[in-house]
């Protein structure tokens, strides 16, 4: 059974009357992608930063590898790498010497900070820029270096926020292998972002917090599956009665539809041959439609039907 | 060590900036020891006047000619005193002598019982006895004149250039309301400014991009700890403060050899030394506020430092002539116990007496640090709650 990386129990932090983290717990074993999502000010950031001991906390505990977390845990420290979500380098040092500066805040021994000063330039592929300032480099080769000052030192656990913020897809396709390569190099992850195809993509286990609370938690199946959503039908339909309507949304595991501009989306909630019974009907009523596909819910429905559409960002 | 070693790469990223505060700060070294260099070949030895009353009255060609010659010699004033009263005056030093040209005087002046020209001096001071004998030489040199066949004007005239040429040196008795410094205090009192300039432009942003927020949180999670970071950037900009103080102390030695290695030398170098050291203290205090705040007023803000600091604590402007209620805003700068403790380095104080200087300098760095903890400390509980 592989070990435990991280484990928080009943955190609770406050600023004021505000309540970031209330009673937020969460489990990650070695090993694991573990994706951290929630709409902005869900508490994503103040979770890590508690993790990381930058902020302190009301309540409740952090241990890291299995011994508890404080500031003053070097040792903890040393074994935890951290690519922010601002590009945080030094403008008048040079990529190399950006890499070596991060790196020998864990590595003392010249030698070794060298090779893996090398190795994680080599690993971003900026091995050609390793004499560029970071203002000549582009927004794609920044994040990269960005993420080698966080991996230099070889860490076991590695957080990364929203790493592939403003990069062009190439260079998000690139640092998102890096992850996968990192990973199966025996580093443990823990990845936010906004993009849910990204997490889809990388994490083995997601969870889902908003208000400072964690509302899911699980693999993506197990996610996906928590939700009412199972099936979205689409039809490509240029005419459409309100009759119609009414019995499609009259069909097994029907429970909401939509016509809007010639498209007609039925949802479904369980059940196995969906579409066929959607085009059936289309067929015995002699309505004419252009395409009919199925589509799967996405992590990105889980995540909007779990925390809401309303805007985040309004106060 | 990384952060100490990283400071310093990134502090050679400023050397441009630097070398050229401290070439403005070696031309300044060169134009003020070049004032004192052609001081000392042409003007090392001025002429001192003194205030002597004279009263003419025979007011003749010769009587006119004797006045005219005083005049050019010394500052003439005609008073017209009792004997008691010139005494009280001359003793007291509001004038050096009293001469009174006897009526008369032209007529019977190569007599043998010839009126003598009534002097009144104090004949135990140098200037007295000095103004008195340039006299005696005037008259008697007219006298050698006419008695070698010359008439009397031309007597005068061969006289007065006689006397005249013959002053290549004057007797220069110090005057304690002069502004005549010397170049060891006039060469130190501007050294802070260019410290501070080059401290405050190359060094601040670099403390400054350490306490950025991104790089302070990246640091804060590797195995340094804050503390260390503090003190490693302390550390660092101690350290390029005394580099700053030596290169400082070298340029303005190459100036002062008269003066090197002597007492006074060591109490201004010391003096110099402390307020480095504040200054250092002074840029982590500056440092300790939000970064971001900071560079973006970073221009604006050194300039007003630099020249506020220098203004009110008489580097600039000598504290003499700064009002009170200036000098009583100034005694909260490092700047004006500088000045002050270089002042009574000039005036020849010892150690025990320059050492309050030390003090209040002293006094303030640990103000700054002290003050710059508490503000990072009141930043840490805002983040936090």
């Amino acid at each position: 059974m592989a070990n435990t990386v991280v484990e928080i129990n009943n955190l609770v932090k406050r600023y004021k009357e505000l309540i970031a983290l209330d009673n937020f717990g969460l489990t990650i074993k070695e090993g694991e992608i573990f994706g951290l999502l929630g709409p902005n000010g869900s508490g994503k950031t103040t979770t890590i930063n508690c993790l990381l001991s930058l902020l302190s906390y009301d309540k409740g505990e952090i241990k890291l590898f299995d011994e508890k977390m404080t500031p003053s845990r070097r040792d903890l420290k040393s074994r935890i790498g951290v690519v922010p979500q601002n590009v945080a380098v030094f403008d008048e040092l040079t990529v190399y010497e950006n890499v070596e500066y991060f790196c020998g805040l864990y590595i003392k021994d010249k030698q070794l900070k060298k090779k893996c000063v090398e190795e994680a330039i080599e690993f971003v592929d900026i091995a050609d820029f390793k004499k560029f300032y970071p203002k000549k480099l582009s927004g794609g080769l920044l994040r990269r270096l960005n993420i080698a000052c966080g991996i230099a030192h070889k860490p076991e656990l590695i957080i990364f926020d929203e790493p592939t913020v403003a990069v062009d897809p190439q260079s998000r396709n690139r640092i998102l292998e890096g992850i996968a390569e990192l990973n199966n190099n025996g580093a443990t992850i823990i990845y936010t972002s906004h993009y849910m195809e990204e997490v889809e993509q990388l994490c083995n286990r997601v969870l889902i917090m908003d208000k400072g609370k964690k509302v899911a938690e699980g693999t993506k199946d197990e996610l996906k599956g928590m939700i009412k959503n199972t099936e979205s039908i689409v039809v490509d339909v240029r005419r459409l009665s309100d009759e119609a309507l009414n019995d499609i949304k009259g069909l097994h595991h029907v429970y909401d539809v939509k016509y809007m501009n010639g498209t007609l989306t039925v949802k479904c909630s369980g059940g196995k041959h969906n579409i066929t019974h959607v085009s059936e009907y289309f067929e015995k009523n002699g309505i004419d439609y252009d395409r009919i596909y199925s589509e799967l819910p996405t992590l990105n429905d889980v995540f909007l039907e779990i925390t809401g559409k309303e805007l985040r960002d309004k106060e | 060590m990384q952060v100490f070693k990283a400071f310093f790469k990134l502090v050679c990223k400023y050397k441009v900036g630097m070398f050229l505060y401290f070439g403005l700060c070696a031309l300044m070294t060169v134009l003020v020891a070049s004032q004192y260099n052609s001081d000392s070949k042409e003007n090392s030895f001025t002429s001192n006047r003194y205030s002597i009353i004279v009263k003419d009255n025979d007011n003749t060609k010769l009587s006119k000619a004797v006045v005219d010659y005083l005049k050019k010699q010394q500052n003439v004033e005609f008073h017209d005193y009792t004997e008691d009263e010139l005494k009280d005056l001359i003793y007291s030093e509001f004038y050096t002598a009293y001469v009174e040209i006897p009526k008369g005087f032209m007529d019977k002046h190569r007599d043998d019982d010839a009126l003598q020209i009534k002097t009144l001096y104090d004949t135990g001071r140098a200037s007295g006895n000095f103004v008195i004998l340039q006299l005696d030489s005037f008259t008697q040199g007219i006298v050698r004149c006419e008695n070698a066949g010359f008439s009397l004007d031309d007597a005068i005239k061969n006289t007065k250039e006689a006397v005249e040429t013959d002053n290549f040196v004057k007797l220069n008795e110090k005057n304690d309301d002069s502004n005549s410094n010397s170049k060891l205090y006039s060469l130190f009192l501007f050294i802070p400014y260019g410290i501070m300039s080059i401290v405050l432009w190359c060094v601040l942003p670099v403390v400054l991009r350490f306490s950025s927020k991104d790089i302070k949180s990246r640091t804060a999670i590797s195995s340094i700890s804050s503390h260390e970071r503090t003190i490693a950037l302390f550390l660092g900009s101690t350290v390029v403060c005394v580099c700053v103080y030596i290169a400082m102390l070298i340029l303005s030695g190459c100036f002062l050899k008269e003066y090197l290695f002597t007492e006074k030398w060591f109490l201004a170098a010391l003096n110099l030394f402390v307020f480095s050291l504040v200054n250092g203290a002074f840029l982590m205090f500056v440092a300790s506020f939000p970064s971001k705040s900071i560079l973006k007023a970073k221009d604006v803000l050194i300039n007003i430092i630099t020249i506020a600091f220098s203004f009110l604590g008489g580097i600039f402007v000598p504290l003499e002539l700064l009002g009170e209620d200036v000098r009583n805003v100034g005694r909260f700068l490092p700047t004006y116990w500088y000045a002050v403790g270089l002042q009574k380095i000039e005036a020849g104080s010892s150690f025990a007496d320059v050492s309050s200087c030390f003090g209040m300098q002293a006094i303030f760095g640990v103000f700054c640090l002290a003050a710059g903890l508490a503000i990072s400390r009141v930043y840490m509980y805002l983040k936090e709650s």
